[in-house]
């Protein structure tokens, strides 16, 4: 309640008593005045009436001044305004000494409480005040703004809930959640965010925060829900959004409405690095049609975006589209770096077009790979016979590295025309150590230096151990397991979205990049 | 309470270091090769991204535990050339934290590789040299080995079925836990057994069990992955550590033990010092008693703060605007500048000339530009009744003066300056300050201290200006650390360096952030007390630093905030000392050196004005006085041991020992064994000397001489403390059972005084 308002009412009700004695007075006087007409003949004998009407004019102006006389309230006020609060707190806590409870002095003796910096004292009072009139929302914001001015958390948590308890307010969501947040304590943070949320609180940066914590209990149709809700709203707006709604909607088994979305951002605002991601995670989910659709609905010609297109047909095993897409791709692409190639030269091999792969390789330069990654291509173009593409390779190749791979070493020498020399380095293999596509490699250069009974014998060695890329291994290297999903291999390199994303998420205020620190958060400042 | 694996070995290499000291300790220091302890760090920032260095996470977030463990920062802008790695052997590491793409990583990266091959070591927090492309892979590999680690060229965006699988408690969780939606993550492999991994994360892939370790220590240093290291709420928005910054920082950089100057201490104590920015100095009070009497801020201030406060003293900055009437201040005010400035615990400061908002501003300064940012003001309508006032005095030949309707003299920050009547110039805004304040102060008297203004952020040739004025500059940093600033983010480091010079910050807030921006509650700087606390313990960050300005004398409810500061300084076991004394410990914090002379000893040079080491989780180490030189006392705090040096010894030399079950000391004054040592005291010593019997030290210090000494129990003493051969005080005083001599002396010790304490058998 304000001061004017306190004010107003004392005034009307100070009137009202004034009025009812004034009319009580009138009435008296009335009545005197009739007696004394009445009493006429007893009175005649006082030569001085007015002796009798003048003390009674006296006594009701005595009456009125005592009525009218200020009252605590106003001579509090009166003190407050003239400058002695001290006298005007005297006053107060005196009547709360004797046993006033009434909210005007319970709300002035906190206001000067405060004014003189006595904080407990203040506090008693205003939690008094709160207990009298628990339904007014004033009240308790006031109370809870008190906790917190004077750092009680636990007070303020309380007194926020039973701010919303009584009404919804969205500044005390925002401050509770944000308290349950800061103390870890999620699931607080989630049940008041549900609450808040059931009660109408729509800030979207707290809907996704909540759906991350769904994601975090495994709730995906839940979460699917809420980044429905937010991206039907305002269309979400980081990667890392986008792709909990793409991911939990195909966990929920709708990749075709994923895909609808997907398309939908990407048109909006193209950015090839998470359409790919998008692919890979179609591909993941065994929905390469899906996968196809979305890369070819999002992608130009010659971008990263379309490898992808011919990257999941060769998943697919559709080898002569693939091999026919590649080709256009690599005439239409004008910038390759080696994130590019490297998955260009990996699908151009895998569907066994190394002289396709090897194209890619020399438009984005041989000496910009890696030695691993000419190992493997090295190993590849022997394997299937093209020697002249092989020298070339080869020349990049350092000889250490081609001492350490027999396959690399066999082929020099089927180069040089020495089939002894290769055959011999070819009986030391130990194809159990080799994955299926290598022994495919070795099978092919056992043929190439003639198959000799020993060799043959090698071959026929049975597997003992199932096969798995060595540390260090190129990432051209696929393992049978991993065979089937070797597109996702792909995914590892996307350093762009990477980037992308995260400087996304690290703004303040981003939902779901909670813990990145904010780069302009300073310490509180204060003007000097 | 930490007890590593080193820390184990440490207590016993001390233990077995006594054994061979006693036998045969020559044999002992001959095998050890005395070496520099190398402290400084190169803090590399990217100036596109963060702009300055003052700017920088490294400054906000990482410089204030690093300056704890004893750590100098030269922080180094990635766009500018890099140093030559051969010059780098002289710092200890290389710290980063980037966030966004940097200029040429490439490059940054080719020097960071031949740097950490020198073996300097590298603190990486965030990301390594982003944007790592795979061409650099190699060769970022080549340097995440040296930390132990292989980084998968992977990172992790969505954590849908992620889980810590190792979350080490005394690393993770500092001020927050993992937030339980695991932020997204790099893949990065510890490949080398001697690297401790403190928080691992699992994620099922198609390709298997993803594992990452994204917090790590090892013997050249540490990685804490992006979104691992500070977790941000935008809803309260505040920061906090999830990684325990001091924990990570001491074992990254190698967790040595060495003598760790520190600034929070003096005498065994937490220092205490006061300081009060001149702002509303001619402001009418609200305070009863003064009120009716139109009584000026600054005389209630005088009065109640620090008249009757004697015992602590306070430096006082004046606004030499305040008391020139030309541009708009009042003459009264130097009847209180004068006053306040006769007062021996009143240190004479100044709080600039026109009292700049903005700093940066007047680095290239434009008067025309300031002008028209004048012109552009409006100052609040001056009222009718005002405007009555004003014709009524100007008829009667008075002037008549309100600064709050003057375009000239600016109300808030809206103008880059108070006081706008004159043009800036960077003479009188620093020499003619300070010489200002001496002229109200009583000849001889001089003054100290520029107390930094408005948003306090000087420009180089700004503190380059105090420097040349020969005093110390402080304020600015604006510490915090209680509910509303729940981590050590809010408490800033020492200093803040620009260019070649360095500002020394406040070690407290003041009212302003308390008060939201003076607004009111009036009384909020009785928050203070939580700051106050949880910088002391559990480890003592800061000391103890009551600042306010002038216009807290304007409301009861902020006098009484102050006053009871004063209450609890006086009752509360500190050193009260002047604030440029603090600005001195911080500058030269930043210029000592030290050099391990012994296993457990270190000679300790440049000291300055730092007269405390600190030494943490040091409870079963203690000073062996006996090996020691230069070394008055020692006291703990908090699992910490305090060493106290004696200014006057150039090069003091600190020995550690195995910690005795008992403290009991016997043979004091004979074999070595100093007669006594302090444990801690109100007052500061130097120029100790130590004979049989007798101990003499010049003393200095506000308020009466409350001290404990360390002896034999039981023994007596008598203390005389005198001044030009005139006795102040002379009384005979007995140790207590643990050998403890509490002494108490009510002499005025401001000027110094000699103190003699001798054996009284």
């Amino acid at each position: 309640m304000t001061d004017d308002a306190q004010q107003t009412g004392a005034l009307r009700r100070r009137w009202e008593r004034l009025k009812a004695f004034y009319r009580r007075s009138a009435d008296r006087i009335e009545a005197i005045w009739a007696w004394t007409t009445s009493s006429r003949p007893v009175l005649g004998s006082v030569q001085r009436p007015y002796l009798i009407v003048m003390p009674i004019v006296f006594a009701g102006a005595v009456g009125i001044g005592a009525a009218i006389l200020p009252g605590d309230e106003e001579r509090i006020a009166a003190l407050e305004r003239d400058g002695q609060p001290a006298r005007a707190l005297m006053m107060l806590e005196a009547r709360y000494a004797k046993g006033d409870r009434s909210s005007t002095t319970l709300f002035n003796l906190q206001r000067l409480y405060d004014f003189f910096g006595d904080t407990e004292k203040g506090r008693t009072a205003l939690e008094l005040l709160a207990a009298q009139r628990p339904r007014d929302p004033v009240i308790q914001r006031q109370l809870a703004q008190l906790y917190k001015a004077t750092q009680d958390e636990p007070a303020y948590i309380k007194a926020l809930q039973a701010q919303l308890a009584l009404r919804y307010s969205e500044p005390a969501c925002r401050e509770l959640i944000g308290l349950y947040r800061r103390r870890n304590d999620y699931e607080a943070e989630h049940a008041a965010l549900k609450m808040c949320r059931a009660n109408g609180y729509r800030r979207s940066e707290e809907l996704v925060r909540l759906a991350f914590l769904e994601m975090a209990d495994e709730r995906m149709g839940e979460v699917a829900q809420i980044m429905l809700s937010v991206d039907d709203r305002r269309r979400l707006a980081t990667g890392r959004e986008r792709l909990l709604l793409f991911s939990s909607l195909l966990e929920t088994r709708r990749p075709e409405e994923a895909v609808r979305r997907a398309s939908r951002w990407l048109r909006a605002s193209p950015d090839e690095e998470i359409a790919i991601e998008f692919a890979y995670k179609l591909v993941e989910f065994n929905r390469t049609d899906l996968a196809l659709q979305l890369a070819t609905a999002v992608s130009k010609p010659g971008d990263s975006v379309s490898l992808t297109v011919g990257e999941v047909m060769v998943d697919r095993e559709e080898y002569t589209a693939a091999r026919a897409f590649l080709t256009g791709w690599l005439r239409d692409n004008k910038a390759m770096d080696l994130e590019l190639a490297l998955r260009f030269v990996s699908a151009g091999l895998d569907c066994d077009e190394p002289a396709l792969a090897m194209s890619g390789a020399e438009k984005f330069g041989l000496d910009k790979f890696g030695q691993l990654e000419l190992d493997r291509l090295g190993e590849m173009l022997i394997a299937r016979g093209f020697g002249p593409a092989f020298d070339r390779v080869r020349a990049f190749l350092r000889p250490e590295r081609i001492a350490g791979n027999p396959l690399l070493a066999a082929g020099v020498e089927l180069r040089a025309g020495r089939l002894e020399q290769a055959r011999a380095i070819l009986v030391r293999v130990q194809p159990d150590r080799l994955d299926d596509r290598r022994i495919e490699h070795f099978s092919r250069l056992v043929d190439q230096a003639g198959r000799t009974p020993a060799l043959a014998a090698v071959l026929r060695e049975p597997r003992l151990v199932a096969a798995a890329p060595a540390p260090g291994s190129s990432p051209l290297v696929l393992g049978p397991a991993q065979a089937k999903q070797r597109i996702l291999k792909r995914a590892v390199a996307n350093k762009q979205l990477r980037a992308k994303q995260r400087a996304k998420a690290n703004q303040p205020g981003q939902p779901g990049g909670f813990s990145a620190p904010s780069p302009f958060q300073l310490p509180p400042t204060s003007q000097q | 309470m930490r007890l590593t694996v080193t820390n184990w070995i440490a207590v016993l290499c001390v233990a077995l270091a006594s054994v061979v000291a006693t036998s045969d300790a020559r044999a002992f220091s001959i095998e050890f090769q005395g070496r520099g302890v190398k402290r400084t760090i190169l803090a590399i920032y990217d100036g596109a991204s963060e702009e300055t260095a003052s700017n920088s996470r490294l400054h906000k977030l990482a410089e204030m535990p690093l300056n704890h463990l004893g750590y100098v920062l030269e922080f180094h802008d990635v766009r500018k050339e890099l140093p030559s790695p051969e010059t780098m052997t002289r710092h200890r590491a290389v710290i980063t934290w980037f966030t966004d793409a940097i200029p040429d990583p490439a490059r940054y990266l080719r020097w960071l590789d031949k740097v950490t091959e020198s073996g300097v070591k590298l603190v990486l927090l965030g990301e390594l040299a982003p944007p790592e492309t795979m061409e650099m892979l190699p060769l970022a590999n080549k340097v995440l080995a040296r930390l132990g680690l292989r980084s998968g060229d992977n990172f992790q965006e969505l954590t849908f079925r992620a889980r810590a699988t190792y979350v080490d408690p005394e690393m993770i969780g500092f001020e927050r836990k993992l937030d339980k939606a695991i932020p997204g993550f790099p893949i990065i492999e510890r490949i080398a057994p001697g690297t401790r991994t403190h928080l691992t994360i699992e994620i099922p892939s198609a390709m298997g069990v993803l594992r990452t370790d994204v917090v790590t220590t090892g013997e050249n240093g540490g990685f804490a992955a992006l979104n691992f290291t500070v977790d941000h709420d935008p809803n309260t928005n505040r920061d906090g550590w999830i990684v325990n910054p001091f924990n990570f920082f001491r074992l990254a950089l190698g967790d040595e033990r060495f003598p760790i100057p520190d600034v929070t201490t003096l005498s065994g104590r937490r220092i205490y010092f006061s300081h009060i920015d001149g702002d509303g100095w001619n402001n009418l009070t609200e305070v009863d008693g003064y009120r009716d009497g139109q009584s000026l801020s600054v005389e209630v201030v005088t009065k109640e703060a620090i008249e009757a406060y004697p015992d602590l003293p306070v430096s006082v900055g004046l606004i030499a605007g305040d008391v020139q009437p030309l541009l708009g201040g009042t003459l009264e005010g130097i009847k209180w500048a004068k006053r306040l400035f006769a007062l021996p615990h009143v240190e004479v400061a100044s709080h600039t000339h026109t009292h700049p908002y903005t700093w940066q501003f007047f680095e290239n300064y434009d008067r025309d530009k300031e002008l028209a940012l004048i012109r552009g003001y409006r100052p609040p309508a001056m009222p009718l009744r005002e405007r009555l006032t004003a014709a009524l005095m100007r008829s009667a030949g008075k002037a008549y003066q309100n600064p709050r309707y003057d375009s000239y003299i600016a109300g808030t920050d809206d103008l880059p300056r108070t006081y706008l009547r004159e043009p800036y110039m960077i003479e009188r805004e620093f020499l003619g300050a300070l010489k200002m304040s001496e002229t109200f102060a009583p000849t001889g008297k001089k003054a100290m201290l520029y107390l930094w203004s408005g948003n306090t952020t000087p420009f180089e040739a700004a503190i380059e200006a105090t420097r040349k004025a020969g005093v110390r500059n402080m304020n600015g940093g604006d510490s915090r650390l209680d509910a509303e600033y729940p981590s050590v983010v809010y408490v800033p480091p020492l200093s803040r360096v620009i260019g070649k010079q360095r500002q020394i910050y406040a070690v407290n807030s003041n009212e302003n952030t308390y008060t939201n921006d003076w607004t009111g509650p009036y009384g909020g700087q009785m928050m203070l007390e939580h700051t106050l606390r949880n910088t002391d313990t559990p480890r003592r960050l800061k000391g103890f630093n009551l600042y306010y300005h002038m216009y807290s004398g304007e409301k009861p409810a902020a006098l009484r905030a102050i006053t009871h500061f004063m209450q609890m300084a006086r009752s509360t076991s500190v050193v009260p000392i002047v604030a440029s004394r603090y600005t001195a410990m911080a500058d030269d914090f930043f210029t000592l050196e030290m050099e391990q002379v012994d296993l457990f000893s270190w000679a300790v040079t440049r000291r300055g004005a730092v007269e405390t080491a600190r030494f943490d989780e040091a409870q079963k180490l203690a000073v062996d006085f006996v090996n020691s030189v230069g070394v008055i006392g020692e006291t703990r705090h908090a699992n910490a041991l305090y060493v106290t040096f004696d200014p006057a010894v150039q090069r003091a030399v600190v020995t550690l020992k195995a910690r005795a079950e008992t403290e009991l000391r016997t043979g004091a004054g004979r074999q070595g064994v100093p007669l006594l040592t302090l444990i801690d005291s109100r007052w500061t010593f130097a120029n100790g000397k130590s004979s049989e019997c007798v101990q003499t030290f010049t003393a200095q210090g506000f308020g009466p001489g409350d001290m404990t000494w360390q002896t034999e129990k039981g023994r007596g003493f008598k203390v005389r403390a005198s001044r030009n051969g005139a006795v102040l005080a002379e009384e005979i005083r007995w140790a207590n059972e643990r050998g403890q001599l509490a002494i108490s002396l009510q002499v005025n010790a401001v000027a110094p005084v000699d103190l003699v304490l001798s054996c009284h058998d």
